[in-house]
């Protein structure tokens, strides 16, 4: 037999996976308008926020969304190297392949003799990485119009901002993605749980217990998938080496302030 | 795999400790409340005589037998009580500390942006993040305020230039939490680079370390950038100056001349030459 709070365990993996992806009234209004945006002749698009707060996720679901209709490429990890950047840019935009080094002025020739009226849509996540050379580049590059950039930077506010007036010249716009209020921390948890059909784990969390996950966590959705995974173990654990049932009424405090030590929230 | 017995001891641990003010306050209380009854009471019968100490003279008299003594007790531990009341105020100051500090970063930093943003038009996000230049408020909060109207950041850089003035008392703090977030995030990214390998990550860790001023960390990261993926110039060019901050010139020299004969790398060149010149710092 499966034991539901193993179920429910495995929903809180920290994993990236468009199809797990959850409608917030407020990310649906960011989501609406990111998309629209892609629509417009604008040049680039930064969508930014703090670590864990669902960059990723909605890149990837946006490239989900869009894969059938759009020429629309993601890119997970940066790719370092300028020339390997172009290489695999033409590979999969314009079907090139390279074998030299390729610099911006020819790959530039190449984006401008096959433009199509489609422009391709090129999402690079975790865009800090590049270096700033490289980034100048690609702004270069997106102001040809031939191609549209979608970038996620995730930095500390102060960068963050910085990070913004490099777009500033340029037509871009920006997004900024924020952890979870407590209500909706509460739609992400049960949304999570039910997806995934496990109704009676979902039924545990009361608003008072989300409000204790939301003061440990202050809604960050990475933070919070790390507690309640680690609180489904601990109660899979004990469902292992208990004999009597364990409530599923509601979740003792106790279990969430053990799974906050064990996943560093609280030092203890 | 999960140590649930260690984890219920931590807990233990962590209940008694977060117990412990209250525990505290309380006695406290306990003390106090009985100390003042007692002086209240033994100052208004004793009107003519002003001073407590006048007051516990008249104890002894035989007049209260049974309320003398446990009163009498009671009075030490309101003795005492001053330091436990300077004992309690810490455990308590511990627990709102992830709250309060991190809105004090975030207001000091926008303000600090804001105000220095005119004179470098753009780039530097990777490098010099931290000494940046002037830029009118009303521009950022423009293009802002088009796009989200009800985004709390625009509302904090409001706030900040009307508080402006009192920003300038606070620089030092900043500094100091600016350091420990440079490092949370480097540990952060090392986190992530142990579980996917990325090289772009290895890479970021040495230059920030380097940045820092952490050479021997800066070589590690740049060697294992090297060991995965030894295409990587700005990655030989953190190892070589790291190695020179470690004094080994020697070293420093023959790895730039190896990575040149591969690579004909100019920046690579370049820090070659400023290094046998003497004029790398
Ligand atoms: N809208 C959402 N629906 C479902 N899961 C989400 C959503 N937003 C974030 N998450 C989850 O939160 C975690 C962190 O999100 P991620 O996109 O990796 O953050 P970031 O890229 O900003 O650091 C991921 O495991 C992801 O599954
Ligand atoms: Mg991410």
């Amino acid at each position: 037999m499966e034991s539901i709070f193993a179920n429910s365990k495995n929903v809180f993996l920290d994993t990236v996976n468009a199809k797990d992806y959850i409608q917030l009234d407020r990310v649906s209004a960011i989501y609406k308008s990111l998309k629209d945006s892609i629509a417009k002749p604008l040049k680039m698009v930064l969508l930014f926020g703090k670590p864990g707060t669902g960059k990723s996720m909605f890149l990837s679901k946006l490239y989900d969304d869009l894969a059938q209709e759009c020429n629309i490429y993601l890119y997970e990890t940066p790719i370092l190297d300028e020339t390997e950047f172009y290489k695999v840019l033409a590979q999969d935009i314009f079907n090139i392949q390279y074998n030299d080094t390729l610099n911006l002025t020819q790959f530039m020739k190449i984006v401008k003799e096959r433009a199509v009226e489609e422009v391709p849509i090129v999402l690079l996540d975790e865009a800090q990485l590049y270096s700033e050379v490289l980034m100048e580049k690609i702004r270069l590059l997106s102001d040809t119009r031939c191609i549209k950039f979608v970038i996620t930077l995730h930095k500390t506010e102060k960068e963050d901002l910085i990070a913004k007036e490099h777009f500033q010249t340029r037509i871009w716009e920006t997004f900024e993605l924020e952890n979870a209020s407590k209500a909706e921390l509460k739609i992400y948890i049960q949304k999570k749980l039910m997806k995934a059909n496990c109704f009676d784990t979902a039924n545990m969390f009361h608003t008072k217990t989300v409000n204790k996950i939301y003061k440990l966590t202050q809604g960050n959705y990475r933070d919070t998938n790390k507690l309640l995974y680690t609180l489904f173990d601990i109660y899979h654990t004990y469902e292992k080496n208990t004999h009597f049932p364990l409530s599923t009424t509601h979740i003792p405090n106790k279990f969430i302030e053990m799974a906050a030590i064990h996943t560093g929230l609280i030092n203890a | 795999m999960l140590n649930i017995h260690d984890l219920e001891k931590r807990w233990r641990r962590y209940k008694i400790k977060s117990f412990l003010p209250y525990v505290i306050v309380s006695i406290v209380l306990f003390a106090i409340v009985p100390a003042v009854y007692y002086f209240y009471t033994t100052n208004t019968k004793a009107v003519p005589q002003k001073k407590p100490t006048a007051a516990k003279k008249t104890v002894p008299k035989p007049m209260l037998p049974p309320k003398n003594k446990p009163a009498a007790v009671k009075a030490k531990p309101a003795a005492i009580q001053p330091e436990p009341m300077a004992v309690q105020p810490k455990p308590i100051a511990v627990q709102p500390k992830p709250v309060t500090v991190q809105p004090k970063t975030v207001v000091i930093k926008k303000t600090k942006e804001t105000s220095f943003q005119t004179l470098k038009p753009s780039m530097n996000f990777m490098k010099n993040i931290q000494h940046e230049v002037r830029q009118p408020q009303c521009r950022y909060k423009k293009t802002k305020q088009k796009q989200f109207k009800e985004r709390k950041v625009t509302e904090a850089v409001q706030d900040i230039s009307v508080e402006s003035p009192a920003i300038k008392k606070e620089k030092k703090i900043n500094i100091t939490i600016q350091r420990k977030e440079t490092q949370n995030d480097i540990y952060e990214i090392i986190k992530r680079f142990k579980k996917s390998r990325n090289p772009a990550l290895s890479l970021f860790v040495a230059k920030k370390y380097y940045e820092l001023g952490n050479y021997k960390q800066a070589y590690n990261y740049a060697l294992i950038t090297n060991q995965i993926n030894s295409n990587i110039e700005a990655s030989w060019i953190v190892f070589a100056k790291s190695l020179m901050q470690l004094h080994q010139k020697n070293k420093a020299i023959h790895t730039l001349q190896e990575y040149i004969k591969v690579s004909h790398s100019s920046n690579a060149e370049i820090l070659l030459n400023e290094i046998k010149s003497g004029k790398f710092k």
